[in-house]
Parts: C-alpha cells; sequence; structure tokens
C-alpha cells in the first residue's frame, strides 16, 4: 500500500498504470506534467515517483533533479523511457538513484517492478 | 672461392678471411727473408772464396819477388838496409788489403815492414802461427788461418832462402818449390831442382802477412739477390699503400660510378646517389652530402611552385578562375610552409575579417582578423606542425549566438612541390548543422512519438487479455483505445515515409476523382472525437460547389488531417474551428479558421519546414512532429497549389490551402450549398 505520483502527459498511460497499480493496493496521484507532480510531491508525503521523461512545462529530468535537491526526497523513481534514449537518461539521472525503463512496457510487469522497488526501499 | 680468387680479393684489398690475408704475407716475410740470409751466406761464402785465391797469387808472386832480391844479399841484415824490399812490400799493400805486412828472421827480427815503426824490431809472435816453422822448406808459403784481437784473420807466411855466400846471379832462381799449394810440400829439401851450388840457408826469413778476412767484393749473384730483395721490400711497402689507398679510393670509385647516370636522372632523383649504408667516413660523408642537396632541391622546387601558384592565382584577377574563385561561398586560402599565406579569397577575406592588402606577406599569426576571423586561424593553427608543415585537420565553430556555424578544413597537399603545404576551405555549415540537430530532435521525437501509442496498444492488449477487468465499460474502453492509437501510430508512420519520400522527390500522385465533398465528412468523422475531447466546436462549410476533382484522394485527405488537426491542437478546449472551401474557376481554396494560440509572424515561414515548430510556448507544450505542415504543403504544391497562412500570436489562425481546379470529366454535377 503506497502513494504512488505518476507523472506523465499521455492521459492513456496514465490511466492504465493507475488502473493496475490501484488494484495492487496502491494510492494513485496523477499529474500530467512534472510541474504538477513537483507541486504534489511538496505537499503530500509520497512513496514513490513514477515520471516520463518529455512532457510539457517541465521535463522529466528535472523533475527528479529537484526531487532529490530540493525536496530532498529519497523514495524510490523510476523513469519510463524509449530505449533510444536510455544510455543518456541513464547517464544524466545517474547521481540521483532512478531505475530507468523502457517503452513500451507491459502493465504485469511494470507492476511487478514498481513492487519490488517499494519491497527494497522499505527494507 | 678458389684460391686465385681469394688472392685477386686480396690483392685489390677486397675483404677476405683475416687468416688468409695474415697467410700471404706471412709467407712473404719468410720468402724475403730466405733470399736475404741466402744472399749473405752466399756473399759471405765467394767472397772468400776469392779473396783466398787472390791473397794466394798475390802472395806467391810477391814472395818469388822476394826471393829473388834475397839471393842477391849475404844476411839478412842486408835485407833491412834493403829499400828493394820496402818498395815490393809498399806495393803489395797498396794493391792487397792487409793489416801488415813485413819480413821477418828466425829471430822475430823485422827486417823489413809496410810500417816503419816496426823495422828492426823484434815483432811480436802472432797467434797461432808456429813457432818452428819448416826452415828446412825455404819458399813456401804458409796459409795459417788464426785469429787475432781485430777478429778473424788470416796469414800467410812464406820462406825466403837466404844465402850465405853471394853468387851470380842465376837466370833460375831458388824458386821452384814456390807453389801455391800449402802443406802440401812434396819437395825434399836436399832435393834442389837448380843446377846452382847448393844454397846454404843462413837464417830463413817470412813473409807474414795479416789479411782481413771480410769480402772485398760481391759477386754477380750477390748483385742479384741484392736487388731482388729492395724490390721485395719496395713491393711490399707500395702493396700496403696501395690497400690502404684503395680502401679509400673505393668509396670514391663507387661515388664515381653513380654519378656517371645521365644529369637529368641525377636531378630527378637524388637519393639514388646514396651509398649502401657503411662504416667507411667517406661514404657516410658522401652520404650526408647528398641528402643536404636534396633538401636544398627540395626546398627549390617548393619555392619554384610556390612561386607558380601564387603568380597563378594572383595574376589569375580578371580571368575566369579569379572570378570563380571570389565568386563562389567558401572561403578559400592557401598557406605555405611555416603559415605563409600565399593565396586568399574574397569570402575568405570576408569571413576572417580582413582585406586582400593587408592579407599580403602576412602569416597566420600576423594575418588581421576579427572574432570569427581569430577562430578560424585558431583552428588553422591546431593543424601546424612543429616542423613547419601541416596535417589534415578540420573543425566547426559556432558563433555565440549559435546561429551561424562554419567548417574549417585544412587540406594538407600531397606529393611534389608543395609536400607540406595546405589549402583552407571555410564553409557556412549553420543550414546544414541546423537539419542534422533537426534531425536528432526529430529522430528522438518521433522514436518518443511513435512509442507512445506503441505503449498505450501494448499495455491496453495485455489488460484485455489478463482478464482481470471484467468490467464490460473497462473492456469497451481498451478496444476502443487500442483502435484509436492504432490509428494514429498509422498516421505517424505514414507521415514518416512521406517526409522521406519528399526527400528524395520520389512522391508520386495518383490521380483519381476526388469527391470533395465525401472528403470533407471522413475528415470530420476521423477528427470529431479529438475535437469532442478538447470541447472544440468543430464546424464544416461543405464546398461552395460540390463535385469531383482530379486528385490524389489519399494524399488530399493527409493534407486535410494535417491542417485540420492542427488546428484543433492548438486551440484550447472550448475554441472553434471552421472549415470551408470555395472553388472559383480554376481553383479550390480550403480554409481552416481557429480561434486558437496563433502564430508569431516570425515563425511563419518556420512551420512549414520539415521537423520545425513554432517556438511558442504553449505550441512546444503540445506534443508534435514538426512535419504535418510541411507534409502538407509538399503534397499541395505538387499539383502547382500552396498553402497561405494569416495569423498573430494569440489570435487564431486562418489556413488557406490552394489547389488548381480540374474538374473531372467524369462528372460534372452541380452541388448547391448547404445552409
Amino acid at each position: 500500500m503506497a502513494r504512488i505520483i505518476i507523472a506523465e502527459d499521455e492521459a492513456h498511460i496514465i490511466r492504465i498504470l493507475s488502473m493496475w497499480l490501484q488494484r495492487n493496493g496502491h494510492e494513485i496521484l496523477e499529474a500530467r506534467n512534472g510541474k504538477m507532480a513537483l507541486d504534489i510531491a511538496r505537499r503530500e508525503e509520497v512513496d514513490m515517483l513514477i515520471t516520463d521523461v518529455h512532457m510539457p512545462t517541465m521535463m522529466g529530468f528535472e523533475l527528479v533533479e529537484k526531487l532529490r535537491t530540493e525536496l530532498k526526497k529519497n523514495i524510490p523513481v523510476m523513469v519510463l523511457s524509449s530505449s533510444c534514449e536510455r544510455g543518456r537518461i541513464e547517464t544524466t539521472l545517474a547521481p540521483h538513484n532512478v531505475r530507468v525503463y523502457p517503452k513500451p512496457f507491459t502493465p504485469s510487469r511494470i507492476v511487478a517492478e514498481i513492487d519490488d522497488m517499494l519491497s527494497a526501499h522499505a527494507v | 672461392m678458389s684460391f686465385m680468387g681469394k688472392f685477386k680479393r686480396f690483392w685489390t684489398a677486397e675483404e677476405v678471411p683475416r687468416w688468409f690475408g695474415l697467410s700471404l704475407v706471412l709467407v712473404y716475410l719468410v720468402g724475403l727473408g730466405s733470399v736475404g740470409y741466402l744472399t749473405v751466406c752466399q756473399v759471405r761464402e765467394e767472397s772468400a772464396v776469392e779473396y783466398f785465391n787472390t791473397q794466394r797469387y798475390a802472395a806467391h808472386s810477391l814472395a818469388t819477388q822476394l826471393a829473388t832480391i834475397a839471393s842477391q844479399y849475404d844476411n839478412p841484415a842486408s835485407v833491412q838496409a834493403s829499400g828493394e824490399y820496402q818498395r815490393i812490400l809498399r806495393k803489395f799493400a797498396s794493391n792487397v788489403h792487409t793489416h801488415s805486412l813485413r819480413i821477418v828472421g828466425d829471430s822475430r827480427r823485422v827486417y823489413a815492414s809496410i810500417i816503419a815503426d816496426e823495422i828492426g824490431q823484434l815483432c811480436r809472435r802472432v797467434p797461432g802461427t808456429a813457432a818452428a816453422a819448416n826452415i828446412t822448406n825455404p819458399g813456401h808459403i804458409f796459409e795459417l788461418p788464426a785469429n787475432d784481437e781485430r777478429g778473424a784473420a788470416h796469414y800467410f807466411q812464406t820462406k825466403i832462402a837466404q844465402r850465405v855466400t853471394p853468387h851470380e846471379p842465376k837466370t833460375s832462381p831458388a824458386t821452384d818449390n814456390n807453389d801455391s799449394h800449402p802443406s802440401t810440400d812434396t819437395k825434399d829439401p836436399n832435393d834442389s831442382k837448380t843446377t846452382t851450388a847448393t844454397t846454404q840457408i843462413v837464417e830463413a826469413i817470412y813473409l807474414e802477412a795479416v789479411l782481413p778476412a771480410e769480402p772485398l767484393r760481391t759477386t754477380a749473384f750477390v748483385d742479384y739477390a741484392g736487388a731482388l730483395s729492395i724490390a721485395l721490400v719496395v713491393i711490399g711497402v707500395l702493396f700496403v699503400l696501395y690497400r690502404g689507398l684503395r680502401t679509400q679510393l673505393r668509396s670514391v670509385s663507387a661515388i664515381a660510378d653513380r654519378l656517371q647516370s645521365p644529369i637529368d636522372a641525377i636531378k630527378g632523383d637524388l637519393a639514388a646517389l646514396r651509398m649502401a649504408d657503411t662504416q667507411d667516413a667517406v661514404a657516410t660523408a658522401w652520404n650526408q652530402l647528398v641528402e643536404l642537396a636534396a633538401d636544398l632541391q627540395e626546398e627549390v622546387n617548393r619555392a619554384q611552385a610556390n612561386r607558380e601558384l601564387s603568380a597563378a592565382l594572383a595574376g589569375s584577377s580578371g580571368t575566369v578562375l579569379a572570378k570563380a574563385l571570389n565568386a563562389m561561398p567558401d572561403g578559400l586560402l592557401h598557406f605555405a610552409h611555416e603559415g605563409r599565406l600565399e593565396y586568399i579569397n574574397a569570402p575568405a577575406c570576408r569571413l576572417i575579417g580582413c582585406s586582400e592588402d593587408e592579407a599580403k606577406s602576412t602569416t597566420l599569426g600576423t594575418l588581421k582578423s576579427n572574432d570569427l576571423g581569430k577562430r578560424i586561424l585558431e583552428v588553422i593553427q591546431k593543424a601546424l606542425r612543429t616542423d613547419g608543415t601541416f596535417e589534415a585537420y578540420n573543425e566547426i565553430i559556432e558563433t555565440a549566438d549559435v546561429d551561424n556555424a562554419y567548417r574549417t578544413w585544412v587540406i594538407p597537399l600531397q606529393g611534389g612541390r608543395q609536400e607540406g603545404e595546405a589549402i583552407v576551405l571555410v564553409r557556412d555549415v549553420s543550414q546544414a548543422l541546423r537539419a542534422d540537430r533537426s534531425r536528432e530532435d526529430f529522430v528522438a521525437q518521433v522514436t518518443h512519438e511513435l512509442r507512445t501509442p506503441l505503449t498505450n496498444i501494448r499495455a491496453y492488449a495485455e489488460t484485455l487479455s489478463s482478464g482481470m477487468f471484467d468490467d464490460p465499460k473497462m473492456v469497451t474502453d481498451c478496444y476502443n483505445v487500442i483502435t484509436k492509437e492504432t490509428r494514429r501510430l498509422s498516421r505517424l508512420v505514414d507521415d514518416i515515409l512521406s517526409v522521406s519520400q519528399m526527400e528524395v522527390g520520389s512522391i508520386e500522385l495518383e490521380l483519381g476523382d476526388v469527391d470533395l465533398k465525401q472528403l470533407f465528412s471522413d475528415t470530420v468523422t476521423d477528427l470529431r472525437g479529438l475535437a469532442d475531447e478538447k470541447n472544440i466546436d468543430l464546424q464544416i462549410q461543405p464546398p461552395s460547389k460540390a463535385g469531383r476533382i482530379k486528385g490524389d484522394r489519399d494524399k488530399l485527405s493527409v493534407v486535410l488531417i494535417n491542417v485540420i488537426g492542427n488546428a484543433i491542437k492548438y486551440t484550447p478546449e472550448g475554441g472553434h474551428v471552421i472549415v470551408g472551401c470555395q472553388v472559383a474557376e480554376d481553383e479550390i481554396t480550403l480554409t481552416v479558421k481557429d480561434n486558437g494560440l496563433g502564430i508569431d509572424s516570425a515563425d511563419h515561414v518556420r512551420i512549414f519546414e520539415k521537423f520545425q515548430r513554432a517556438e511558442d510556448p504553449d505550441v512546444q507544450n503540445e506534443t508534435g512532429s514538426g512535419i504535418g505542415l510541411y507534409t502538407a504543403r509538399e503534397i499541395v504544391r505538387r499539383p502547382g497549389g500552396d498553402i497561405d497562412l494569416m495569423s498573430e500570436k494569440g489570435q487564431g489562425s486562418t489556413f488557406l490551402v490552394r489547389l488548381p481546379y480540374e474538374e473531372s470529366r467524369a462528372d460534372a454535377m452541380s452541388v448547391s450549398r448547404e445552409a
């Protein structure tokens, strides 16, 4: 049972992820861009962030950086990426301890991955 | 190799095994020494024999004469006073090399001598002489080898009879027993062969001569042997000198051989004059000289080439070449060694920021330049090696405002007289760089765009197949999303394909009959959902003159979807999009008017370029590939149409798609305007 922010400008993706994660008992806080996600994280207690990279207003890189340096939240972060950018994303976000997950994804597998990350962090 | 072969090499001072050379020298020295030794021995022997023979004869002759004289005196003392004895002795001594010559009596008194002081004195005993000479055998000649303190010497003694009483002088002297065979006196002393009265010996007197044993003169053999020895020594010395010189001269003769080639061949390839690597000092010095000559020749050739090239370039002013060089868009420079500027064309002068006059007789370090020029020259400097030649290099310089980029190529000249010099090309690659960057951005964005519908399709498909969500509405929603995203994906793929085709110019219009009204209707159906999502009022005004036109239906559909789709995308919620179609005599105009974000006039041209979008942040917030309008315009331009734009930022946009109107002959029905 975790509170998870999903930052994604694609409505269908937010919807399908929310459905699966809620089915697993998690609470989902939706944000359509990075700025919205940061605002949520600032005011709410959350356990995890799932974010896309390319979003209007604030890109995923900036969101993660601000989460770590300004809000000083050490929660698990999963970044959804196209595989052609994976290397660049991993390099850029290496200091921030994130896990990069490729798109397109299979909902069941990504949900399992998210549960693993939450369990590992809890330990 | 045979002996003769080895010897020949030895003689010509070529390399042979050391043992061979030493053996030959040893044989030579032994031979020389042997000849010399044999010669010396022979000389000694011959001269001794000759000498003895000579002395014997002389002594015999002398004894004969003395005996004759002695017979005229009564006593030995008279001999002492005889000048005749003295004269004969001195004559003998002057003809024969003798140390002493004297007449000595039994009592050892000297009666006559070539040494005046000895006369009348008692002489000392000559070592080795018989003290008791055989007095009874007067006239004998004794050879008595003896040594004295002066070295080897031989003595002759002879006895001369001395009569007691004088007789008439007789013709036959009592000398018939004077023979030259020493110690072989076989005559009986009492058996005189003379016819005179018996001579009574009062006192025997002796001729005593001391003669040295040294050779007096050499024979012919000795002369020849001596000459041969001298010749051999001289030959030996000359040979040593010859070998020494030959070693030095070998290099020189090899050099002379090489210089036999025709002078043109030599000029063309100085390196061929080099001697093979050798320890020889002459060859090493020659090689250094050849290298120096080659360097000098290269320098001369280079300078000559520079003059010719500079003259060709500079003197070409007014000719086609000069005009071409100055008309080309790229900057062109020619640098010689150490960065000496030989030529600069007009575009390069502009880029670097100097005039042609200012560029004369300058170098990389001294050429006047502006900010960009300074950076260009820095790039060229990077290609300049420490030895003054250039290596290949190129680099892009971007201006501070990142709007312009210039690539500078340093191209070293290969071979010939210009080896190491460089031609520098400076090209404005701003557009290419922008295009490259746009393409990179496009690939990233397209990948993202493609993956988004794919992600949706996959996620919703798995959701359906998992059976975990059995709510019927949920199931229907999943199917709908899959369908929509599939269409979206398909459209995107088509757009990308169209862009690729347009890039290579291979887009083909499949002309057919197009029902305009139907086309509009289908387009609206496709886009209705999108408009409804954003609560946008999509109004379609059917064509003023319905009918069929000649065109490519699919491509026209793409144009409508792109233009109308854009209008919907960039119009906020609650806005409206009005689509109209006016048919004139020879032109159809589709108008798409919205009250959306509007487009700044600065972007009016950009948005029609591929991969370009308006820089408005609100536009950037919306996802888009930047190829919709480009595609639409390319399609429209093929039959000769175009797309115009009227828009201001914040005041909505009106797109006018103009197409040449060619009514289809198949159907010429008229359609009344719908209210």
